[in-house]
């Protein structure tokens, strides 16, 4: 297959994940963030632990294309803390907003635009940054099989193993709670 | 008041995780701020192509346009399609909890949307990736540096967001 046409099947089909389950909605996504509905926590453990156990199979089969990202400690730390503070304000990522707006939202397109403008931003500032907080502290792309030097199935399968059992567990809160809703805090009588 | 995702969070999560693995079968790892770069780098090429062939991160990151782009483009198309054929459509400027605790003022959510998205994706450019290329592929492939910034990501993200959302006693 052309792989234009096969990389929009594809994208479709992750956007319309995202919307159909919740993840597109900054409403589900900060319930998620201040801990009061966590069932996009327990959605992102399935899609993590099938993606762990998956990804180890067809890899130890030769049939995955991985692409393992380099450990820039003092970048990752510092873009982290960045990125999960526009996570806050914004109520979306970056490709949540792009999601969102295509359901709608208004303010999905001001995030997607202020995500162009940080971007035009960093590309402007990589040069004098990069020495300074991207290549210090860079310790090559190593995974936490390869640090145990260990196959990777061995790490997949009982973290495979646990993600299952929390599941089953879990199959009880059946439909997501209805979210929380912020209601301003009364003043004391 | 939101209705209830479409999907249970169980079928939610295989569906994901499923797509996960066919993307990485077939062809990579699902990433989406790298297209930021491309789109932004495109744009430049355009409007001032000089410094755009000067520009140390364009060069890094390659201003080509492929696979990895449809993938993007394609994340509105299906939220699109979807969101019509359940008529779950949402064209509202300020959502929930923003509107309880800051009120129904659309310059002010706007604002805040547009740096919210700023920091979004000057952190993930600095990181190397966001939720979908280092959260969702990243921990999957069980990188270690994806863990890293998953862990400091989503740390940050709770304590602003229990902190922002919270009304003051």
């Amino acid at each position: 297959m052309n792989s234009l046409i096969l990389g929009l099947l594809i994208g479709a089909c992750f956007g319309a994940i995202l919307s159909l389950s919740g993840l597109s909605s900054p409403l589900r996504i900060l319930d998620m963030l201040r801990l009061r509905d966590l069932a996009l926590v327990k959605l992102l453990l399935v899609a993590i632990g099938t993606g762990i156990v998956g990804i180890a199979l067809l890899d130890s089969a030769g049939l995955a294309h991985t692409s393992i990202k380099a450990l820039h400690v003092l970048a990752l730390i510092s873009g982290g803390a960045i990125f999960g503070l526009g996570f806050a304000v914004a109520g979306y990522c970056p490709g949540t907003a792009l999601a969102g707006a295509a359901e709608g939202r208004r303010d999905a397109y001001l995030v997607v635009a202020g995500g162009l403008a940080g971007t035009a931003a960093y590309a402007a500032a990589y040069a004098s940054l990069a020495p300074r907080l991207v290549e210090p502290f860079t310790y090559g792309k190593p995974t936490v099989f390869s640090w145990l030097g260990i196959p990777a199935l061995a790490v997949a399968l009982p973290i495979g193993a646990l993600v299952a059992w929390l599941a089953w567990r879990w199959r009880k809160s059946e439909l997501p709670a209805e979210p929380t809703h912020l209601a301003r805090e009364k003043p004391a009588h | 008041m939101e209705p209830k995702p479409a999907l249970h969070w169980l079928t939610g999560g295989l569906l994901l995780g499923g797509l996960l693995l066919v993307a990485v079968h077939l062809v990579q790892p699902l990433g989406v701020s790298t297209q930021y770069v491309r789109a932004v780098g495109g744009a430049a090429e355009l409007v001032a192509p000089q410094a755009a062939a000067e520009n140390a991160y364009f060069q890094a990151e390659k201003l080509t346009f492929g696979y990895g782009e449809m993938v993007v483009l394609g994340i509105p198309l299906g939220a699109l399609i979807v969101s019509m054929l359940l008529g779950r459509r949402r064209p509202e400027a300020v959502p929930e909890p923003w509107l309880s605790r800051f009120g129904p003022s659309w310059p002010l959510r706007f604002g805040a949307a547009f740096v919210g998205g700023f920091l979004l994706l000057f952190g993930a450019r600095l990181a190397g990736g966001c939720t979908s290329g280092h959260i969702l592929s990243g921990v999957s492939q069980l990188a270690v540096s994806s863990i890293l910034f998953g862990v400091v990501a989503f740390g940050t993200a709770i304590v602003f967001a229990r902190a922002l959302y919270t009304a003051p006693k």
